[in-house]
This record gives structure tokens, sequence and C-alpha cells, in this order.
């Protein structure tokens, strides 16, 4: 089972930090993954040989730094099947739901009611929650199934012509699990409802493909797919960005003339991008995409699998693990009776193996599930079954000091 | 450092002044939203202000609910102003774990903090 030690070569190439500790077992993947060189380099290039800021100056330094930036903008698009002007630049998933949070619920009122999942993660509850407080429309949420799923069932029991949004995790940071998108999607747009998902923990993993998803917006974060932190993306529908959503920062770059009196707002993208946006980050981002895009996401996905199957076969003896095989990409959640998490991670620490340890910013999930947090591996295309063997190691020296 | 000493793991599978009183003051819950740590502490108060009995309930790791365990055994007998006075130093000195990183250093507070709050609102109450 153990993975040839060229390929393995030739991805840790990629990775600097875990190039040079080559002890480390790095299992916390979901959190963030670690930076692939690429990205790595068009930062450093960026900023020693292309520092400016962009949209602004004749000269050519900043030229060819937006050149850079909107050519990260460009490989982002054609990285989700996206038109250009559709990829606005935000910090990450939580900015990007934040926004649609503030900029789609002054349209709902008391009748209203939006979906959202029992395995969200607080980016995709909160900001919600507090719109609701403001404007009194109410939140369902959809149910997951005795698998621990989410399926079309779920939805079609929550959505009502009242739905306004339906907003949902395309795969649980919890479970792993991968939610039906088109279908849910379908019913969704029956009731003319707004959809939103959740890619954070789908973007490094699967193929993103918005037309064939054909949702309304799609949101996640660069440092999720092997790219640098601060960066992320709000992928909106072409006509809802331009005739349905109202710019939601004010200030330089999103103008499209200015008087004391009023302003006029930029085409698309720029409209929702106001100030010096994270240059680096986005020239970094791109980078990071390109790298999977060369590297082959279906390749690093079959990788994963075998990774994933592999813990889910040495774990099962071992520990309880939180939902099925099925259905379920790169994340185990599990538990030791009578062991706390935290004291899981720290032997394992000692053993240089970082799992996640508590509730994975998604609490209402774990106490809807019963569980008082739990320990949790995600892999990267960098991790192979040695790293799971490691791992099982930790877990035994664990189980033996806690017998 | 050994978090995992044999006494704290001792301590740990068998705690102690761990469930509840008959009778008690004052009750007092703290969690920590981090990890979903528990600790309440219970304690009956004896004329003179004193820590006649003290008890504790929760849910959690070894640092925070040994922590809790050594607390209660510490503080028992003593006058509620001495007790207030018993410091985070000590708290540490007293688990023997003095290079805790700040996420283990909340588990390893969280007793105290408890006990802190328990202490403040008897006071408040007479
Ligand atoms: C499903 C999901 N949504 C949202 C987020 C928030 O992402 P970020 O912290 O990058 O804003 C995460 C990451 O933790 C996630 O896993």
């Amino acid at each position: 089972m153990y993975m040839s030690r060229t390929i393995d070569k030739e991805i840790i190439k990629n990775f600097t930090l875990l190039k040079t500790n080559q002890s480390l077992v790095y299992l916390d993947n979901a959190a963030t993954t670690q930076t692939c060189v690429a990205a790595l380099k068009a930062m450093d290039d960026y900023y020693t040989k292309s520092r400016a800021n962009i949209h602004r100056g004749v000269y050519n330094l900043s030229i060819r730094a937006t050149e850079q930036y909107e050519a990260a903008r460009d490989q982002v698009a054609s990285y989700i099947n996206a038109d250009r002007e559709e990829i606005i630049f935000t910090s990450g998933t939580t900015h990007s739901l934040n926004q649609l949070a503030y900029s789609l619920s002054p349209r709902l009122s008391h009748r209203d009611n939006i979906v959202l999942t029992r395995l969200e993660h607080h980016a995709n509850i909160v900001p919600w929650q507090q719109m609701a407080k403001h404007y009194g429309f109410t939140i369902r949420y959809a149910e997951l199934n005795k698998d621990g799923e989410l399926n079309a069932n779920s939805f079609q029991k929550v959505i009502n012509a009242n739905t306004k949004i339906v907003s949902f995790t395309l795969v649980s940071n919890v479970l792993g699990t991968v939610a039906p998108g088109q279908e849910i999607i379908k019913l969704a747009q029956a009731s003319k409802a707004v959809t939103i998902v959740d890619a954070a923990q789908a973007a490094a993993h699967i193929t993103l493909d918005v037309k064939k998803l054909n949702c309304d917006f799609l949101v996640f974060s660069g440092h999720k797919m092997y790219g640098p932190t601060g960066i992320g993306v709000l992928y909106g529908k072409k006509i809802f960005l331009e005739e349905h959503l109202e710019p939601f920062l004010f200030g330089g770059e999103m103008v499209q003339s200015v008087s004391y009196e009023n302003a006029t707002w930029a085409e698309l993208p720029y409209k929702f991008e106001a100030g010096t946006p994270n240059i680096a980050g986005a020239i970094g981002l791109g980078a990071a995409v390109g790298w999977i895009k060369k590297a082959g996401i279906k390749k690093m996905a079959t990788q994963e699998e075998k990774v994933i199957s592999y813990a889910f076969k040495k774990l099962t003896p071992l520990v309880k693990i939180v939902g099925t095989r099925k259905n379920r990409i790169g994340i185990i959640s599990f538990t030791i009776p009578g062991i706390h998490p935290h004291d899981i991670a720290e032997v394992l620490n000692q053993n240089q193996v970082c799992i996640r340890t508590g509730y994975h910013c998604a609490e209402p999930l774990h106490h809807h599930l019963g569980l008082n947090g739990t320990a949790r591996l995600s892999i990267g295309v960098y991790n192979t079954t040695k790293d799971i063997d490691a791992l099982v190691v930790g877990i035994k020296k664990v189980k033996k000091l806690f017998a | 450092m050994e978090m995992y000493s044999e006494l704290i793991l001792d301590l740990y599978k068998h705690p102690a002044n761990k469930g509840n009183l008959p009778n008690y003051t004052v009750r007092w819950e703290e969690h920590n939203p981090l990890c979903g740590d528990t600790v309440a502490i219970e304690i009956d108060f004896g004329k003179k202000g004193e820590i006649k009995n003290i008890a504790w309930q929760g849910n959690g790791c070894v640092v925070s609910q040994t922590a809790a365990s050594l607390l209660t055994d510490h503080v028992k007998d003593k006058t509620t102003k001495v007790a207030a006075k018993f410091s985070s130093e000590e708290m540490l000195e007293l688990l023997g774990l003095t290079k805790l990183n700040p996420t283990r250093l909340r588990c390893a507070l969280l007793g105290l903090k408890t006990l802190q709050k328990a202490l403040a609102s008897y006071v408040a109450r007479t």
C-alpha cells in the first residue's frame, strides 16, 4: 500500500516546509494547507520585481503588477469555469459569506426564511443569525439522514415558497461528506431561492464547475488550496452581480465617477473590490490554482482517496469514526471513549503528528450529534499512507497511556 | 515537562473531590468555548466564610480535570480571602506544568477561573 518514493518526492518538492521537516506528519489540511512553491515564488516575484499598486499607474511597474493581478483572476475563473468578471477577490470564505449575508438580507422580511444545514461551519451560520435578528427572517436547517449526509430530501422538507436563500457547504469540514450540489440547487431554484455554495473544503479536492452547478454564488479560501492566507473568492453569476447586488465596501477603485454629493460604480468586478486589494495574495492564489491544474485535480483526488481509504481501514478498529465511509473525501473526525480529544492531539504532537481537536468551528453540529468535541485528521495531496501509519502509532500510544 | 506523568494520569483516572455536595452555598460553572471543557464547582461555606466543603464536576482533558482536583484539594478549609488570592502561577506550580502553550494554559486555568467566579458571587451575596 505504500506510495512509491518517487511520487512522494515529486510532490514534496513543492512544499518547502514539509521538505525541510521530513519527520513532520501534517494532517490538518482542512484548517489550512501548506503553501506550494509556485505560490511562494509568484508572490516573491511580485514583491521583488513588480511591486506597485494596481489599476493606478501609467508607469510600467504598475502595469506589470496589474497584469499579474488580473492574470490571477483569469486563472481562478477558468479553475471554476466562470467568467473573469464574476470573480471577486475577498480575504476568504468568511469575508465572502459575510458580504453575502449583509448584501442579500435587507431584501428579506419576517415572512421569509433562509435554509442552511446542520453541517455548516460557523462562517455560514453566525452572519445569517445576526442578519435574522435585524431583518426578522427565520433560519431553517436541512437535516442529515441517518448516515450523517445531506440529500435532496433533506432540503425538500424545509424549502418552501418563502425560502429566499439556500446556503450550504459542498463538503463538510467535520465529516468530509460531499453534498449533491446540483440537485440541491435545482430544488432551491424551483422556489426561486438564491443559492450559495460554501466550497471552502471542496476547492482543493474536487472539480468545481459553476456553470454545471448553476449556483448564484460560490465562495472559497486560498489558504485551503495550497495558496496564501488572507485571500479568497466570491464568485457571483454575472447577471446577479450586475442587477441585484449592491457594493459592500465603498471607496477607491470601485467607483466610476465621484462628486462631493454622489458616486457611480465601476463595472464588474471592480465595483466589489474597494480599496487596494491583497495583490500578492491574489497573485499567489492564481499560481496555486495553476499548480493544481498542472498536477491534475483528478490525479490528486485519486491519491487522496487511497490515503483516506487506508486511514478508514486502519482507524476503524481503534477509534469511533463519526459518520460512514460513503461519499467522503479527505476528512475523518473521531473520538476515543474516555479520552479527551485534546489529550489525543497532545500525545500525537509529541510524535510530531498534527491533527485538529475541538469543534472545528462547527459547534452546533457537534452538539447535534451529541459530541463534546472530536479529533480530526484531514489530508492534502502530499500525505501518504506512511502518515497514517504514524498517526496509528500515536493513537496506540494514547490508548496505552490512558488504559 | 511531562504532561502525562503518572501522578497526573492517576489523578485523572481517580479524581479528588469530584461529585456533588448535598448542600452548597454557591455553584458556578465555566466552560472553554474552544474545546468544550467544562468545570462546575460547588462550595459549602462555613460560618466564618471558610470553604467548609468543596466539590466539582466536569468534562474535559487531562489538564483541566486534574487541575480541578488539585485546586479543590488545595483551597479546602481556607478562608474566602485566602482562596481568592490563589494565583495563576500558583495553579501551574501545583500542576507541575509551567511551560504550557496558550491553548493548554486555558485548560489549566479553567478550574481557577471557575473558583474565582464562585467566590466572587459568594462575596457579592454576603
Ligand atoms: C466549510 C467551511 N466554511 C468556511 C470556512 C471559513 O474559511 P476561512 O477561515 O478561510 O474564512 C471553513 C474553514 O475553516 C470551512 O471549512
